[in-house]
Protein backbone atom coordinates (compact mmCIF):
# COMPACT_ATOMS: atom_id res chain seq x y z
CA UNK A 1 0.00 0.00 0.00
CA UNK A 2 2.24 2.78 -1.21
CA UNK A 3 -0.22 5.25 0.20
CA UNK A 4 -0.44 7.75 3.00
CA UNK A 5 -1.93 5.29 5.47
CA UNK A 6 0.76 2.67 5.10
CA UNK A 7 3.51 5.27 5.33
CA UNK A 8 1.95 6.69 8.49
CA UNK A 9 1.44 3.21 9.93
CA UNK A 10 5.09 2.35 9.35
CA UNK A 11 6.05 5.31 11.55
CA UNK A 12 3.31 4.82 14.13
CA UNK A 13 4.61 3.94 17.59
CA UNK A 14 2.02 1.30 18.40
CA UNK A 15 3.23 0.94 21.99
CA UNK A 16 2.17 4.54 22.57
CA UNK A 17 -1.38 3.81 21.41
CA UNK A 18 -1.92 0.45 23.13
CA UNK A 19 -5.58 0.00 24.00
CA UNK A 20 -6.71 2.79 21.66
CA UNK A 21 -7.97 3.31 18.15
CA UNK A 22 -6.19 5.86 16.02
CA UNK A 23 -8.08 7.71 13.30
CA UNK A 24 -5.99 8.64 10.26
CA UNK A 25 -7.07 11.00 7.50
CA UNK A 26 -4.66 11.09 4.57
CA UNK A 27 -2.07 9.56 6.88
CA UNK A 28 -2.40 12.16 9.63
CA UNK A 29 -3.61 11.31 13.10
CA UNK A 30 -6.82 13.22 13.69
CA UNK A 31 -8.13 11.59 16.84
CA UNK A 32 -7.65 8.70 19.23
CA UNK A 33 -10.19 6.96 21.42
CA UNK A 34 -10.75 3.75 23.32
CA UNK A 35 -14.08 3.54 21.48
CA UNK A 36 -13.71 2.46 17.82
CA UNK A 37 -17.23 3.61 16.95
CA UNK A 38 -16.47 7.12 18.15
CA UNK A 39 -13.52 7.30 15.76
CA UNK A 40 -15.59 5.87 12.91
CA UNK A 41 -18.47 8.31 13.41
CA UNK A 42 -16.14 11.27 13.08
CA UNK A 43 -14.09 9.94 10.20
CA UNK A 44 -17.09 8.64 8.29
CA UNK A 45 -18.08 12.26 7.63
CA UNK A 46 -14.81 12.89 5.79
CA UNK A 47 -15.20 12.67 2.03
CA UNK A 48 -12.69 12.06 -0.75
CA UNK A 49 -9.81 11.37 1.59
CA UNK A 50 -7.97 8.27 2.67
CA UNK A 51 -9.47 7.04 5.93
CA UNK A 52 -7.97 4.49 8.27
CA UNK A 53 -8.85 3.38 11.77
CA UNK A 54 -6.05 1.49 13.45
CA UNK A 55 -6.88 -0.23 16.74
CA UNK A 56 -3.93 -1.37 18.84
CA UNK A 57 -4.44 -4.17 21.38
CA UNK A 58 -3.62 -3.40 24.98
CA UNK A 59 -0.17 -4.25 26.24
CA UNK A 60 -1.63 -5.97 29.28
CA UNK A 61 -3.61 -8.67 27.62
CA UNK A 62 -2.02 -9.25 24.26
CA UNK A 63 -1.22 -12.91 23.85
CA UNK A 64 2.37 -14.09 24.06
CA UNK A 65 3.13 -17.53 22.71
CA UNK B 1 14.32 -22.49 -6.81
CA UNK B 2 12.71 -19.30 -5.68
CA UNK B 3 13.72 -16.21 -7.60
CA UNK B 4 12.31 -12.88 -6.52
CA UNK B 5 14.80 -10.78 -8.44
CA UNK B 6 12.26 -9.60 -11.02
CA UNK B 7 9.48 -8.97 -8.56
CA UNK B 8 8.81 -5.80 -6.63
CA UNK B 9 7.56 -6.57 -3.14
CA UNK B 10 5.22 -4.65 -0.93
CA UNK B 11 7.13 -4.24 2.31
CA UNK B 12 5.70 -3.77 5.79
CA UNK B 13 7.60 -3.27 9.02
CA UNK B 14 6.75 -5.37 12.04
CA UNK B 15 5.00 -3.50 14.85
CA UNK B 16 5.98 -3.75 18.49
CA UNK B 17 4.01 -4.41 21.65
CA UNK B 18 5.00 -4.80 25.25
CA UNK B 19 3.78 -8.07 26.68
CA UNK B 20 3.45 -8.39 30.40
CA UNK B 21 3.27 -11.85 31.85
CA UNK B 22 3.15 -12.79 35.49
CA UNK B 23 6.91 -12.87 35.79
CA UNK B 24 8.25 -10.69 33.02
CA UNK B 25 7.74 -7.87 30.58
CA UNK B 26 9.10 -7.99 27.08
CA UNK B 27 8.83 -6.25 23.75
CA UNK B 28 7.56 -8.43 20.94
CA UNK B 29 7.44 -7.67 17.22
CA UNK B 30 4.68 -8.97 14.99
CA UNK B 31 3.85 -8.73 11.29
CA UNK B 32 0.92 -6.33 11.46
CA UNK B 33 0.10 -4.58 8.19
CA UNK B 34 -2.49 -2.15 6.88
CA UNK B 35 -5.16 -3.24 4.43
CA UNK B 36 -8.13 -1.51 2.84
CA UNK B 37 -11.47 -3.22 3.12
CA UNK B 38 -14.89 -3.02 1.48
CA UNK B 39 -16.38 -0.58 -1.00
CA UNK B 40 -15.49 2.35 1.21
CA UNK B 41 -11.87 1.15 1.36
CA UNK B 42 -11.45 1.86 5.04
CA UNK B 43 -7.93 1.19 6.25
CA UNK B 44 -7.58 -1.34 9.06
CA UNK B 45 -4.66 -3.10 10.66
CA UNK B 46 -4.27 -6.83 10.25
CA UNK B 47 -2.04 -9.47 11.79
CA UNK B 48 -0.51 -11.88 9.30
CA UNK B 49 -1.04 -15.35 10.75
CA UNK B 50 0.49 -18.23 8.83
CA UNK B 51 -1.21 -20.64 11.21
CA UNK B 52 -4.68 -19.48 10.31
CA UNK B 53 -6.53 -20.98 7.37
CA UNK B 54 -8.99 -18.13 7.23
CA UNK B 55 -9.17 -14.38 7.30
CA UNK B 56 -11.13 -13.22 10.30
CA UNK B 57 -12.60 -9.98 11.59
CA UNK B 58 -15.41 -8.73 13.81
CA UNK B 59 -18.91 -7.78 12.72
CA UNK B 60 -19.11 -5.37 15.64
CA UNK B 61 -17.87 -2.86 14.79
CA UNK B 62 -15.91 -3.44 11.56
CA UNK B 63 -18.43 -5.39 9.51
CA UNK B 64 -21.08 -2.87 10.49
CA UNK B 65 -18.86 -0.01 9.35
CA UNK B 66 -18.54 -1.65 5.94
CA UNK B 67 -22.28 -2.09 5.60
CA UNK B 68 -22.18 -5.86 5.89
CA UNK B 69 -25.46 -7.27 7.03
CA UNK B 70 -26.12 -10.64 8.60
CA UNK B 71 -28.41 -11.36 5.63
CA UNK B 72 -25.30 -11.20 3.44
CA UNK B 73 -23.63 -14.15 5.14
CA UNK B 74 -22.83 -17.06 2.86
CA UNK B 75 -23.67 -20.48 4.20
CA UNK B 76 -23.34 -21.83 7.66
CA UNK B 77 -21.13 -20.47 10.43
CA UNK B 78 -17.85 -22.06 11.39
CA UNK B 79 -16.74 -22.42 14.97
CA UNK B 80 -13.29 -20.86 14.97
CA UNK B 81 -10.69 -21.87 17.47
CA UNK B 82 -7.55 -19.83 17.04
CA UNK B 83 -4.94 -18.27 19.23
CA UNK B 84 -6.05 -14.77 18.34
CA UNK B 85 -9.77 -15.26 17.98
CA UNK B 86 -12.46 -17.82 18.55
CA UNK B 87 -16.22 -18.27 18.40
CA UNK B 88 -18.85 -18.63 15.70
CA UNK B 89 -18.12 -16.75 12.49
CA UNK B 90 -19.97 -16.41 9.19
CA UNK B 91 -18.24 -16.09 5.82
CA UNK B 92 -18.84 -13.21 3.43
CA UNK B 93 -16.72 -12.48 0.37
CA UNK B 94 -15.38 -8.97 0.80
CA UNK B 95 -12.95 -6.85 -1.19
CA UNK B 96 -9.58 -6.47 0.49
CA UNK B 97 -6.60 -4.49 -0.83
CA UNK B 98 -2.98 -5.13 -0.02
CA UNK B 99 -1.13 -2.30 -1.67
CA UNK B 100 -2.81 -1.87 -5.05
CA UNK B 101 -3.78 -5.53 -5.27
CA UNK B 102 -7.44 -6.27 -4.75
CA UNK B 103 -8.76 -9.63 -3.68
CA UNK B 104 -12.25 -10.88 -3.05
CA UNK B 105 -11.64 -12.80 0.14
CA UNK B 106 -14.01 -14.92 2.22
CA UNK B 107 -13.72 -13.03 5.48
CA UNK B 108 -15.13 -14.89 8.46
CA UNK B 109 -17.02 -12.40 10.57
CA UNK B 110 -17.05 -13.15 14.26
CA UNK B 111 -20.28 -12.21 15.93
CA UNK B 112 -18.76 -11.63 19.34
CA UNK B 113 -17.84 -7.98 19.90
CA UNK B 114 -14.34 -6.71 19.29
CA UNK B 115 -12.30 -6.23 22.47
CA UNK B 116 -9.65 -3.58 22.04
CA UNK B 117 -7.78 -4.94 25.03
CA UNK B 118 -7.00 -8.27 23.45
CA UNK B 119 -8.09 -8.50 19.80
CA UNK B 120 -6.54 -7.62 16.49
CA UNK B 121 -8.93 -5.91 14.10
CA UNK B 122 -8.29 -8.54 11.48
CA UNK B 123 -6.27 -11.72 11.19
CA UNK B 124 -5.16 -12.55 7.67
CA UNK B 125 -4.97 -16.27 7.06
CA UNK B 126 -3.61 -18.25 4.17
CA UNK B 127 -6.66 -18.68 1.93
CA UNK B 128 -6.54 -16.45 -1.18
CA UNK B 129 -3.89 -14.06 0.14
CA UNK B 130 -1.14 -16.66 0.46
CA UNK B 131 -2.16 -18.06 -2.93
CA UNK B 132 -1.50 -14.71 -4.55
CA UNK B 133 1.63 -13.59 -2.75
CA UNK B 134 4.85 -15.29 -1.82
CA UNK B 135 5.29 -13.89 1.65
CA UNK B 136 8.74 -13.67 3.17
CA UNK B 137 9.16 -12.97 6.86
CA UNK B 138 12.48 -11.36 7.69
CA UNK B 139 12.38 -11.64 11.45
CA UNK B 140 15.85 -10.22 11.98
CA UNK B 141 15.03 -7.24 9.78
CA UNK B 142 11.54 -6.96 11.34
CA UNK B 143 9.96 -6.73 7.92
CA UNK B 144 7.54 -8.80 5.89
CA UNK B 145 7.74 -8.87 2.09
CA UNK B 146 4.74 -9.56 -0.12
CA UNK B 147 5.87 -10.72 -3.57
CA UNK B 148 2.94 -10.85 -6.01
CA UNK B 149 2.90 -14.14 -7.89
CA UNK B 150 0.36 -13.45 -10.59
Amino acid sequence: MGDKTSKAFAKLDTKKYAGKCVGLVDGKITLTSKNPDEVFKKLNKVKNKEIAIICVPSTKNILAI
Amino acid sequence: MLDFSNKKPIIFSYKSSVVKTRLSKETIWRPVITVKVGKSKIGLSALIDTGSDKTISFMKPFGNWLGIDTDDFEGEPDELNGLFSSGPAWPKHTDLWIGDYRFNVPIFWLTKPFDIESDYQMVIGRKVIFDNFDIVFRQKEKKVYFYPNR
